[in-house]
């Protein structure tokens, strides 16, 4: 295998002696133009052992159902939006889920503000179109209306950024699975096989929100955070260490402990409950997600290591924490100050980061 | 003798009931054997009733210890309910084979005897609960009770099946592999082999010694029953029992060691009746151990039976009904694209109708945009659901009628028709159980008594009642009985229940002084824990200081009632704390009337903290005043009132008071503004201007103190806040104010003091205020 100078490849290439196992050994239905059946889909998301013994990793740690679901989906011609809080693998599992079904992971269509109608349905080349006339030729095609006509999975990333009308686009292609060309008088049809999976990202719920219609095309599969602590807690010191490896830091990676009770922070506020389930606290706007988690340690260990002594203590730590938590200076204020006083105050081995946020905040 | 056909059902399956009841039509059974208490066989012929109407119970109990009690629940879905009314309908003799009632309850009387002479942490459960845990271990399918499945890994047995077979818990192998299936005429043999083969390797043991002797007296009594239908020359005889008691059934056991193991059982007396029921009663959550998950699901599966194309589009059609209730959109579309997700996950999911999780997974993604939201109150109305049954108005009477009568006797209080007025005295404790008793039928919804004098304050030792009986209080105790067989189990149960529904902070801390009133320990705890909980929670500041007053009452005056006001404490500290933290946030930026409405809540909740007078909560608060009365954006109203009520603490000395006095009212204050502070912080009371010499004395050196053109603008404002007081406050201001500033000074003490004379009332105030020398 020559080596690639991509810095990042395709889920297709990077797994692609997977994919080829598995369709080797996948003897049940495929739905038509699909790669793999639907079970085999899973197995790959999911990572298993074939019965040749080859090992497939998993792609997706989480809850096997989603997944099913997302499969079942894209197998009833329905489309599919995966919805969740940033840094939940939403791209991820896009991505993935187009290799396996199509073997084809770069129809993509990336949503911003400036996301036009021509790039969701197809643009002109104009040096042919003022030459010729329009025509065929002149036809520039979206990768929405390439999917269309190759049979593949389109992916739209960040639906939601994307404005309103020209979101409504997709409402004729997802219904009418055609989009029609009316400077030609023709329209391309889809062919079996075509969907679409779209992400979108529910805190930026009203920004534009999906119109009504267009919610109904779609079947939402909501990607949770990380179900247990001890999960998040792994994912946490894993990426800590990659990137701490990445950035150079000088400081020591963190203690278990910190980033334990770090996560518990993060999760207690998000589930508006403590571990113990005893008491419920407000939980601010912030999202807390894994992904800050990692940032607040990261920033914790590059404070230790510039300006103390190389090892991450709690009042490192604090500055970030109270940074990820108020992001509302008024309501998370309110939220901190009242979950600091009545829960971190209370547990007897939790003083020294209670300090060290107090200090913080005079 | 004829081999019995045994029939191992699970309790609440509705396909083990539709599989019964094929059955039972192909074989025409001429006696059928069902696993119930003995004693209630009387009762059978109700079930075809007018007025029945499932899910009732069946409720053995002791009538001299109405807390001694059992209930069976049933419900239209239940194989044994559809045994026994296939049973009267064909006019075939069924009989009850379980352990009669009179030696499980005796023996469970004995058990909490013992239990009470050793008394574990781990049992300190509502009593409500306990009951049902004790009716949990009389039930197969899921045997042992729910503590220990909890703390056991192993838990239900039926969890090892489901394991085996790759599921995550046994309630959805159950019901994909039984309950929602659509054939089952082979079922009972392939559940039998399944449960023989599982009991033999589960053992016998149990966590519990007396429980798994319980169990073993429990089926000699069920062989016993067999042999004695047998003898009667029946010839097809059916038994219906939990498919875990089959093995038993089958064993060879002689006729001696089931009498010698039954012989010499303790007895008690026992009655039984039916009552009505509810599904959330039958759910597992409510604490019955061979609860289900989700009744209306399997109504839903009982009664789509014949129909099983309708039985996705059915549900979802549900579903869509409810969405559209509480006006969330939702066409048939959805229902459309709904179901074929449904059906396309059982497929992937190789089974061949799509189940509850299916069901509930497409109407997450179709109908909800993934949002759980929706699935809460699908699950309540629809998967649980809310029917409540009714029994016929001719079945005896229930033990809460009972315990209700005994306590009348008790207390010499007796209902009478007519109105009368009753005056208690509490600090008699016959007259405190009075008033207790009235408390707990209150908060039954029977209002046998009214409380004559409203806002009554705790601290008094009197309480005017007015009495008068109605019938229908009757039917009201029997719907009641529910919640459970003593008025304090129900009005317990009752108040526990109610708490999860009540969302408002105030009517939270008024139910604490309800339950406080009537004396219900384990709920005062339910409900202060929720207030707790909800606090958290809420945003609204004025609710939160809504809760302190009667929080506070409670604690300053619980001891008149013999209450334990420790409770309570914990409680308003907590709240004390947050209502500090967000207090000062939310003086800011109000208009007018809400900070007339956020003063009078202010003054409240002061006082109430006073009451408290615990140390470090009085200092969050005074810290919250503090912030009030120095923050530049807060309403003038409320700062006044804020300073005002630094001073009066002492936390603010006089020349802190006069500064800000001075800064609030000078020349560049807005009139207005300036007096609202005026207005705040005099309180609507003169009389501090009148004996407070500090304050006085503050008054006068502002006004003095004010360049003629300032005093013309502020005056007709001052004036307005002195419009406020009283005729004859006014005056003895004007009567003060003439006496000019010399008055200001402090009285001196009388030179001439005479020691030895202002000794001798000493020893008769010593005494009087019981104060040691």
């Amino acid at each position: 295998m020559t080596a690639s100078t991509a810095i990042r490849e395709h889920a297709e290439t990077q797994f692609a002696e997977e994919l080829s196992e598995l369709k080797r050994h996948d003897t049940r239905a495929r739905p038509q133009n699909w790669d793999l059946s639907p079970w085999a889909v899973i197995t790959y998301l999911m990572g298993g052992k074939l019965d040749s013994g080859f090992a497939i990793s998993a792609k997706y740690i989480g809850n096997q159902r989603l997944m099913e679901i997302a499969v079942a989906t894209l197998a009833t011609d329905r489309a599919l939006l995966l919805y969740g809080v940033p840094g939940t693998a939403k791209s991820w599992v896009s991505e993935h889920l187009a290799a396996a079904i199509s073997g084809d992971s770069t129809l993509l269509i990336q949503g911003t503000a400036g996301t036009s109608e021509e790039q969701l349905r197809y643009g002109w080349n104009y040096a042919q179109l003022l030459a010729h006339g329009p025509s065929e030729q002149a036809l520039v095609s979206s990768p929405l209306m390439h999917a269309m006509r190759t049979g593949k999975i389109a992916r739209v990333e960040e639906l939601t950024r994307i404005p309103a009308d020209v979101q409504d686009t997709l409402i004729t292609i997802l219904s009418e699975k055609s989009l029609p060309i009316p400077e030609l008088n023709s329209e391309v049809q889809a062919r079996r096989g075509f969907n679409v999976i779209a992400t979108a990202n529910n805190r930026d719920k009203g920004v534009n929100e999906l119109s009504s219609a267009l919610k109904r095309r779609f079947n939402t599969v909501v990607l949770p955070v990380p179900a247990s602590e001890d999960e998040e807690v792994s994912i946490v010191v894993k990426r800590v260490a990659e990137m701490g490896r990445a950035l150079q830091l000088p400081a020591e990676p963190p203690a278990l402990k910190e980033v334990r009770r770090l996560v518990q922070i993060f999760r207690e506020l998000r589930s508006g409950r403590t571990a113990d389930e005893r008491t419920q606290v407000k939980s601010p706007t912030s999202t807390l997600s894994t992904a800050e988690a990692i940032s607040v340690i990261n920033s914790g260990m590059a404070l230790a290591g510039h300006f103390g002594d190389g090892v991450m203590r709690p009042h490192d730590l604090a500055s970030g924490l109270i940074g990820a938590v108020v992001k509302d200076p008024i309501q998370d204020n309110i939220v901190w100050n009242e979950y600091l006083e009545t829960v971190v105050k209370e547990r007897a081995d939790w003083k020294d980061l209670y300090r060290a946020c107090r200090e913080q905040q005079t | 003798m004829a081999a019995p056909h045994l029939f191992g059902i699970r309790h609440h399956g509705p396909g083990c009931a539709r599989s019964l009841v094929r059955a039972f039509d192909a074989l025409l059974p001429d006696c059928i054997l069902i696993e119930g208490p003995p004693e209630s066989e009387g009762l059978l012929q109700a079930v075809l009733a007018e007025g029945m109407q499932p899910p009732v119970a069946l409720l053995s109990y002791c009538p001299d210890e109405p807390q001694l009690a059992v209930y069976h629940p049933f419900a239209e879905f239940s194989p044994e309910w559809q045994a026994i009314r296939w049973a009267v309908l064909h006019a075939v003799p069924v009989r009850f084979m379980d352990l009669p009632m009179a030696n499980d309850l005796a023996l469970q009387k004995a058990h909490r005897q013992a239990d009470e002479a050793c008394p574990e942490p781990a049992h300190a459960e509502a009593p409500a609960a306990q009951d049902h845990r004790d009716d949990a271990s009389a039930e197969a399918g899921a045997p042992a009770n729910p503590a220990a499945s909890e703390d056991d890994r192993a838990g239900d047995p039926l969890n090892w099946l489901a394991h085996a077979a790759g599921y995550a818990d046994g309630e959805s192998w159950w019901n994909h592999m039984v309950e929602e299936r659509g054939d089952g005429e082979q079922l009972f043999a392939a559940v039998a082999e399944a449960m023989t083969a599982l009991r033999a390797d589960w053992g016998e043991q149990r966590d519990d010694p007396q429980e798994s002797q319980r169990e073993v007296l429990r089926e000699a009594h069920m062989r016993q029953c067999l042999r004695e239908a047998q003898k009667t020359g029946a010839e097809r005889i059916a038994v219906v029992c939990g498919a875990w008691h089959l093995r038993a059934l089958q064993t060879s056991v002689t006729i001696k060691a089931d009498q010698a193991l039954l012989k010499g059982l303790p007895r008690v007396k026992v009655q039984s009746t039916w009552v009505p029921w509810t599904y959330r009663h039958l759910t597992r959550s409510s604490g019955y151990g061979a609860g289900i998950v989700s009744p209306g699901w399997y109504e839903h599966l009982w009664r789509s039976q014949h129909l099983p194309q309708l039985r996705t589009v059915g549900w979802l059609a549900r579903v869509a009904r409810l969405m559209r209730e509480r006006d969330l959109d939702c066409s048939s579309a959805h229902l459309i694209e709904a179901t074929r997700l449904a059906d396309a996950l059982a497929a992937m999911r190789e089974r061949p109708a799509a189940g509850l999780e299916e069901l509930q997974e497409a109407t997450r993604s179709v109908f909800a945009m993934g949002d759980d939201s929706l699935l809460h109150f699908i699950a309540d109305e629809l998967v649980v659901g809310d029917r409540l049954g009714s029994v016929p108005a001719d079945v005896p009477t229930v033990p809460l009628q009972r315990d209700l009568e005994q306590a009348q006797k008790t207390l010499r209080l007796k209902p009478e028709a007519v109105q009368r007025t009753l005056d208690l005295d509490l600090r008699n404790s016959n007259d405190l159980a009075r008033s207790h008793l009235l408390h707990r039928l209150r908060l039954l919804d029977v209002p046998w008594g009214e409380l004559a004098k409203v806002g009554r304050s705790h601290g008094t030792f009197h309480e005017v009642w007015i009495l008068q009986w109605q019938p229908e209080f009757l039917l009201q105790l029997i719907e009641a009985s529910q919640w459970g067989q003593t008025l304090v189990q129900a009005a317990t149960a009752l108040v526990i229940d109610k708490v999860g529904r009540v969302s408002d902070l105030a009517e939270l801390a008024a139910l604490v002084d309800r339950v406080l009133l009537a004396d219900l320990d384990a709920a005062v705890q339910a409900v202060t824990q929720a207030l707790q909980s909800r606090a958290a929670l809420t945003g609204d500041v004025l609710q939160l200081l809504a809760t302190l007053p009667p929080l506070a009452n409670v604690f300053r005056y619980g001891n008149v009632r013999q209450t334990d006001a420790a409770m309570v404490a914990q409680v308003l500290d907590g709240l004390i704390v947050r209502a500090a933290i967000a207090m000062p946030l939310a003086c800011r930026n109000v208009d007018d009337a809400a900070a007339q409405s956020l003063r009078e809540k202010l003054l409240a909740a002061h006082t109430a903290v006073a009451l408290r007078q615990g140390q470090e909560e009085t200092q969050a608060w005074r810290q919250a005043l503090q912030q009030i009365a120095s923050s530049t954006n807060t309403r003038q109203l409320l700062q006044g009132v804020a300073v005002r009520l630094l001073l009066d603490d002492a936390v603010w000395s006089v020349e802190q008071v006069a500064q800000a006095m001075s800064f609030e009212l000078s020349m560049g204050a807005e009139p207005s503004k300036a007096a609202a502070w005026l207005e705040g912080f005099l309180n609507r009371n003169a009389l501090v201007l009148l004996h407070d010499m500090r304050v006085w004395q503050l008054m006068d050196e502002w006004l003095v103190g004010l360049r003629e053109e300032h005093f013309v603008r502020v005056l007709p404002l001052v004036r307005r806040t002195f419009s406020t007081f009283s005729a004859s406050e006014r005056s003895a201001l004007a009567q003060r104010a003439g006496q000019g500033r010399v008055v200001a000074a402090m009285p001196k003490p009388l030179a001439g003091w005479n020691e030895e004379r202002a000794a001798l009332p000493l020893p008769l105030l010593r005494q009087l205020l019981g104060v040691q020398q």
